[in-house]
């Protein structure tokens, strides 16, 4: 069957502006099989046709189609049903001059708007309220209590990372969509609220803005928009998915190159796999306009020796608490802006710090730096180093026998 | 839910419960009886009909009585009833009122 597809150029919440371009249609010979993103038609439309949008929902138990009952009611009076359109509306067509309209009075079309009134009303305080809570969330991130045993809190020392979490493509396509809507989205509201207002005080409804290009535009622009988030979507999930170290092709710092001891993986140690451990061998992508490469590498190794005495840095799950098994985590940004090197160092120091320990920081030069940043936990099991040349930052956390200054010469390899 | 809360019926609402006074009804019966009640000057609309027969039976004015096929039969409940003579007599009242007003 030939069909015809046309852009809607009526906003969908201008009940008589749509009905009114489905009976243009309709002389023009195009009849309507579905009404969505864009109209679907089919030769054979009648001129003089009536179309009508009859609201979801207004009886209890009435899902997305039309109950026996109503359909019985609708067609003894001459209106057939086409199907419905998006979540909102069954459409009815009659092309019998006789026949009455499928509402007499505007009181019982006002009512019969009143569930998608509710729904529109909730969808229009959660438009308004939506840029508050996400600044409520962005504030609270900001200011989350980072509990009571922090014993250095530095509020606004995250704030850079959130900066470069804020610049993240999928988020920034996001904010703008919202710009984009919210006042398209408040406008078409504003239409069927009026048009709600009016029938239930038993006026007729307010005049219908009707087509306009303006709407056609706004619906292509939607079409468009729709692959495109869906693009991003896929390629931001490709991008953010956390990857075993083996198959992580960035450069790193390897913890058993740091060592002197010889140290394994906990499967090449045990000829098994460990879910713990697996999680503890991980990489994670992310990405930032701000921060182009921007990724975070997770290692923890075992000695092949099983340890004489207890020691800080075995959690082992092998029961032998005695072994020891450091581990290395590392965070590596290219920024776009230079300038935020050093606060985005501190920043993934901050987030790297233990709240309950306290740390002793030292800056110092090296060659072939912009900064080098050392910090030492007190009882010094922990260890962080913050590395810097350009837009090139590394930030390291150790827990080791190793001390991090000694090898500073592999972990500025980093920012190279 | 009272004539307090929903405020005067309206004239469509009016017939449609004064339908249910003597009988039960399916929804095409109501239609031909408020049609021949009114000689034709009240007409219901499909979806008049249907929207009020949801509405009443969420307020309880009506109550299903019987399901054939896609036929449905309701009858007035007494909450009903009693909505309709409450807004009977403020029609009389009314009525009075203009008629005293023209003597």
């Amino acid at each position: 069957m030939k069909t015809i597809r046309k852009i809607i150029p009526v906003s969908l919440y201008d009940i008589p502006g749509v009905e009114r371009w489905l009976e243009e249609q309709a002389n023009l010979g195009l009849f309507p099989i579905r009404l969505g993103s864009w109209a679907v038609f089919r030769p054979g439309g009648v001129p003089g046709t009536r179309f009508r949008l009859d609201a979801f929902g207004n009886r209890m138990g009435e899902g997305t189609e039309p109950t026996p009952e109503k359909l019985e009611l609708y067609r003894a009076a001459g209106w057939e049903y086409i199907g419905s359109i998006g979540r909102a509306y069954f459409l009815f067509y009659t092309t019998d001059p006789q026949a009455p309209e499928l509402y007499t009075d505007y009181g019982s079309q006002g009512l019969s708007l009143d569930r998608l009134a509710r729904q529109i009303r909730r969808a229009k305080w959660s438009q308004l309220l939506f840029p508050v809570v996400l600044l409520a969330l962005l504030l609270a991130a900001l200011f989350w209590p980072t509990g009571r045993y922090d014993v250095q809190p530095d509020r606004w020392a995250r704030l850079p990372l959130i900066l470069l979490h804020l610049f993240q493509p999928m988020l920034l396509l996001f904010v703008a969509l919202l710009c984009y809507r919210a006042p398209i989205n408040l406008r078409d509201y504003r239409t069927l609220l009026r048009i709600h207002d009016a029938l239930k005080a038993g006026l007729p409804p307010p005049p219908s803005p009707g087509p306009s290009r303006e709407i056609v535009r706004e619906n292509i622009a939607a079409l468009l928009l729709a692959p495109v988030l869906l693009l991003a979507l896929v390629g931001g999930w490709a991008l953010d998915r956390t990857v075993p170290t083996e198959d992580f092709s960035q450069p790193y710092v390897s913890l058993a190159g740091v060592e002197q001891e010889p140290v394994v993986t906990y499967e090449e140690l045990f000829g098994e796999s460990s879910s713990f451990d697996n999680e503890r061998n991980q990489a994670k992508r992310q990405f930032s306009l701000l921060a182009p490469v921007w990724y975070e590498v997770k290692q923890r190794r075992y000695s092949l020796e099983g340890g004489a005495q207890p020691n800080a840095f075995s959690p082992d799950p092998e029961g032998g608490k005695y072994r020891y098994s450091p581990s290395l985590d590392m965070t590596a940004f290219h920024l776009s802006v230079p300038a935020l090197a050093r606060p985005v160092a501190k920043a993934q120091m901050d987030l790297y710090r233990l709240v309950n320990l306290r740390w002793a920081y030292e800056e110092m030069e090296y060659p072939g730096t912009d900064f080098v940043i050392l910090a030492r936990s007190e009882e010094g099991i922990w260890q962080m180093a913050a590395v810097s040349k350009g837009g090139r930052v590394a930030v390291f956390r150790y827990a080791g026998q190793e001390d991090l200054a000694q090898h500073l010469d592999m972990l500025i390899q980093m920012v190279q | 839910m009272g004539s307090k809360e929903r405020g005067p019926l309206t004239e469509p609402m009016f017939y449609v419960l004064m339908s249910f006074l003597k009988r039960d009804m399916c929804g095409t019966e109501i239609t031909e009886f408020v049609e021949r009640k009114t000689r034709g000057r009240v007409r219901l609309g499909p979806g008049t009909l249907y929207t009020l027969l949801a509405k009443f039976q969420e307020e309880k004015l009506i109550e299903e009585t019987q399901v054939e096929g896609r036929k449905r039969t309701y009858r007035l409940t007494d909450k009903g009833r009693a909505a309709y003579r409450e807004e009977l007599e403020r029609l009389r009242a009314c009525v009075a009122d203009g008629e005293e007003e023209e003597e």
